[in-house]
């Protein structure tokens, strides 16, 4: 289907745009917020928990392809290992608060956590500077 | 920092806000934001306007540094 023509000039187009950026943010923690607490209180079913993380896992890999394929890591930090290991270990903190268990379990899914989270980083964080890398060579001189 | 040139420029052509505003295809609150200076247009519209007016981007647009 065909949407028909913008009614907004580029300021309000702008401002839109500004609008979606609060929107999305307000979107993305409170369902996130919403989710964990559900999950941890367990006041919601199984279904309700599904249906929710594929809707918000979805939002997230559209949100990481689009920035990827844009060669966008982040607005405020360097595509580093360094950077890496820090959300890492900001990650894997926020998680150890989540979960139960005995300390030996926790400290496993602790670790694997950790693991996880920065190779993800990592992969993502070399096929954004590779994309980076190619799109600067499109417009070269 | 206001723009006055866009906007002497505008009243030299006998047009009003609303009437520039369709000519670039813009709304009339951008046209008066960018007056204001309150709002930067893209090269895209800054053109637009200058084809409007009669004007070059110099004369409308052009501001030394530090100014």
């Amino acid at each position: 289907m065909k949407l028909p023509k913008s009614r907004l000039d580029e300021r309000q187009k702008l401002e839109m745009l500004a609008v979606y950026q609060v929107g999305f943010w307000v979107l993305f923690w409170g369902m996130g917020t919403l989710l964990v607490g559900w999950a941890v209180l367990g006041l919601a079913d199984v279904y309700v928990l599904v249906s929710g993380s594929a809707v918000f896992l979805v939002c997230c890999v559209t949100f990481t392809v689009g920035c990827i394929r844009r060669g966008i890591w982040s607005e405020y930090f360097k595509p580093s290992i360094k950077n890496n290991l820090i959300a890492s270990l900001i990650a894997t903190a926020a998680y150890a608060f989540l979960i139960s268990g005995s300390p030996a379990d926790r400290m496993i899914d602790m670790i694997v956590m950790f693991v996880v989270m920065f190779v993800s980083l990592t992969i993502l964080m070399r096929v954004t500077k590779k994309r980076a890398a190619r799109l600067e060579g499109k417009y070269e001189d | 920092m206001k723009n006055m040139r866009v906007k002497i420029a505008r009243v030299a052509a006998d047009l009003s806000q609303e009437q520039l505003a369709e000519k670039v295809g813009a709304t009339r609150q951008t046209i008066g934001m960018i007056e204001a200076g309150k709002y930067n247009p893209s090269l895209k519209l800054c053109l637009a306007i200058c084809h409007a007016l009669g004007k070059t981007l110099d004369q409308l647009f052009w501001e030394e540094e530090g100014q």
